[in-house]
């Protein structure tokens, strides 16, 4: 792992946002999709690492009892995806990394080169992270925002006031959930404002480096607000196949005019904040979540799970970011 | 002081802008980074789905270290179901005795965990700030036979180990058990075999997640991550109930949970303190042997006594000896002290003589300094030199 070159990537946003469950279903969707159309293989580097990440995706894509409501646990603001390291009689905990390593398989059109191999690392953190005051000296959960590549943040319209006004008809019980709306803007100036200081930025540089923001839970809003319909980003060019950049362009320009009307303030925080934004929409299962009549907690049956363009921000990002690692075109 | 923490999942929590997450109610004053270590001492993973009713509840000591003040940290941590947004959740609720505070509380952590009515085990509450020093009463903690052990381990000695591992400074122990419902009973059996003066110092969990705080019993369950990592590796020393290994022979703490008699491990033989006088120094060699060859020659005054006259007798002897030798001691120390006090008192009057001698030579040096200034004609300068020019003009 250490013989190859990192490739870093922060996925942030508000507590409820969906980072779970779209790590998961990215890391299941990549999987497939990097061998079959990439000629790339998609590995842990540490098992031991990406274990909680494992269990998530067995438990949506390898349930024993697919009929069966399940859930994926909240993260943590502290345990199993944080190392705490002590100084002196003081311990500070660390967030860990997913690690995957990518590599060309024998079939790829540059199988013989040996840099193409890169080990990326994802970093998921309890959406309380972000929230203003959320990091502390003992737990500096964020600083890896700083040293990614490109940011991926998840902006959830079922917790936007306007969204949800607009979606009032969605059967999704968490459009109408009491307690989950998020000024999600300002956790966005409060990273924003993390990176600023950490990387020494002036409050008028813009940040460089892609900033993505992946519209979760498409299958919930989706309807209400465009008719748009999610193709395939994807072109075959024999032996590989291609990232089609134009197609998810003209997506991000929709999305952004939805934004505008809907969420005129986050545009504003983000476009404020980076030279380079754009806006996905995926929907991570596919389907909203039920009520478990047994506990009360929201759910999903394994069986209905269908993921909609969830492992495209990271295929973009890797086409942006990646050196190579995943070709992409542009159509005229 | 003692302070308290509750940290669940909520729509608001207690401080401006936090969320999910978070601590909903706390003891007023709390130091901030006190807070801020308890909210680190909240890891808690669900074994069945939150709100299924059958997650394990974790009781826990830590101690832990706020800026040089030592804690003792008494935990519940448990789920809490569903939360606002319909995701798992759990409530931990902390709180933190100053070590000097804790060791007076008679019964040890285990009696303040199991007053039921003190811990929240929910919070539909707004947040809210607590009032200080409350405090759990400490529950009477019933003595008993090793009865968990033997049923869950096939042997109650394994018991031992624990009280073995606590025996002078505490050393980390994990114990994989079944069910997570076992495990307060099994401490409670195990702490019997630690004296009440010492149980604070042994850090606990009934269902052991990852922690900030020294925790030195560990009990993790059968199945989950923790009990593979326990079994694959552990430094610590690993009590399996799947796998138990043979225990040590002759082990007092196993003989103890063995026999239902965990007094006999605890009753501390009096430390046969020796006098100051005897710890600086040894007897003086002269009544040693006076001792020695008293009790031990051939020949002497014990020949025709029992065995037992014997050892009264040299007892006797040994203490007499031991007598004298402190008294001989304490004239060594006398005439040491009255040496001590000669050496002063030679110090002392060199340092008045030489006192004297300062003072004569500064007062010498100003009559001299003042004689140069002041004496008639001893202070005259010569008349400055003149110039060239004043020369040339009076050749003119």
């Amino acid at each position: 792992m250490f013989e190859m070159p990192s490739l870093f990537y922060s996925i942030l946003g508000s507590p409820g946002s969906g980072k779970s469950h779209l790590l998961a279903t990215t890391t299941w969707q990549l999987r497939q999709t990097l061998g079959r159309r990439f000629k790339l293989s998609l590995t842990d580097a540490d098992p031991e690492s990406n274990r909680l990440l494992n269990e998530s995706e067995a438990r949506l894509f390898f349930s024993e009892e697919p009929h069966k409501l399940t859930a994926i646990a909240k993260t943590e603001t502290e345990g199993a995806l944080y190392q705490p390291v002590q100084f002196g009689e003081e311990t500070v905990w660390y967030p860990r990394p997913f690690v995957f390593s990518v590599q060309p398989l024998l079939n790829h059109p540059r199988a013989d080169e040996e840099d193409l191999a890169k080990a990326i690392c994802l970093y998921d953190n309890a959406g309380e992270h972000f929230l203003p005051g959320g990091e502390s000296s003992i737990s500096p959960a964020t600083q890896h925002l700083t040293i990614s590549r490109g940011l991926l943040f998840l902006f959830d319209p079922t917790q936007h006031a306007r969204f949800r006004e607009a979606c009032s008809d969605s059967e999704d019980p968490q459009m109408s959930t009491v307690g989950r709306s998020f000024r999600q803007d300002q956790i966005l100036n409060e990273a924003a404002n993390r990176i600023r200081t950490q990387a020494g930025l002036s409050q008028r540089e813009k940040y460089q480096k892609p900033l993505i923001i992946v519209m979760t839970k498409h299958d919930s809003w989706g309807p209400f607000v465009s008719d748009l319909e999610l193709r395939e980003p994807l072109k075959d060019l024999g032996e590989t196949h291609s990232l089609d950049i134009t197609l998810i362009e003209s997506v991000s320009n929709e999305m952004r005019m939805v934004m505008s009307t809907h969420a005129p303030e986050f545009v504003n925080a983000a476009e404020g904040f980076a030279e380079k934004v754009i806006y996905i929409p995926v929907s991570a299962l596919g389907v909203g979540p039920e009520v478990d009549p047994d506990t009360g907690g929201l759910g999903v049956r394994p069986n209905d799970v269908a993921p909609n363009w969830a492992e495209v921000p990271l295929l973009y990002l890797l086409s942006l970011t990646g050196a190579g690692l995943i070709p992409a075109h542009r159509r005229r | 002081m003692s302070f308290e923490v509750v940290y669940t999942s909520a729509p608001r929590g207690l401080h401006e802008g936090t969320s999910g997450f978070c601590t909903v109610a706390c003891t007023q004053g709390i130091p901030r980074t006190l807070l801020k270590k308890l909210e680190s001492l909240s890891g808690y993973s669900h074994a069945h789905p939150a709100g299924s009713g059958k997650n394990p509840v974790n009781f826990a000591h830590s101690i832990v270290s706020v800026q040089q003040k030592v804690y003792h940290v008494l935990s519940r941590i448990a789920d809490a179901g569903p939360d606002h947004t319909g995701r798992s959740n759990k409530i931990a609720h902390h709180l933190a005795i100053p070590a000097d505070k804790a060791r007076v509380i008679r019964g040890g952590p285990l009696a303040l965990l199991r007053d039921g009515r003190f811990w929240f085990k929910e919070w539909n509450r707004k947040p809210t700030e607590l009032p200080a020093n409350r405090m759990p009463t400490a529950a009477q903690v019933r003595g008993g036979d090793f009865g968990a052990w033997e049923d869950i381990f096939g042997d109650a000695g394994w018991a031992g180990m624990l009280g073995a591992a606590a025996k002078d400074k505490p050393k980390p122990v994990m114990v994989i058990v079944p069910s997570a419902e076992d495990s307060l009973e099994l401490l409670g059996e195990a702490l019997q075999l630690v004296a009440p003066s010492k149980r604070w110092q042994v850090g606990f969990s009934t269902y052991y997640a990852k922690t900030a705080g020294e925790c030195h019993w560990r009990f993790v369950v059968d199945g989950t991550e923790s009990a593979r990592k326990a079994r694959a590796r552990s430094a610590a020393l690993v009590i399996d109930h799947r796998a138990p290994a043979s225990l040590p022979r002759g082990n007092p703490f196993v003989e103890a949970a063995r026999n239902g008699d965990p007094t006999s491990v605890l009753k501390v033989a009096p430390r046969r303190e020796r006098p100051a006088s005897q710890k600086r120094k040894a007897a003086p060699i002269k009544a040693s042997r006076e001792a020695a060859s008293s009790v031990s020659e051939p020949g002497n005054q014990y020949r025709g006594l029992r065995p037992s006259q014997v050892r009264r007798k040299q007892a006797g002897a040994r203490a007499r000896a031991a007598r004298r030798g402190r008294s001989e001691e304490n004239r060594e120390e006398e005439e040491v002290h009255e040496v001590r006090l000669d050496k002063l008192e030679e110090g002392t009057n060199r340092n008045r003589k030489s006192i004297w001698i300062g003072s004569i030579v500064t007062i010498l040096a100003v009559a001299g300094f003042l004689a140069y200034q002041y004496w008639p004609g001893a202070n005259n300068s010569p008349p400055p030199p003149t110039t060239d020019t004043n020369a040339a003009e009076a050749a003119e």
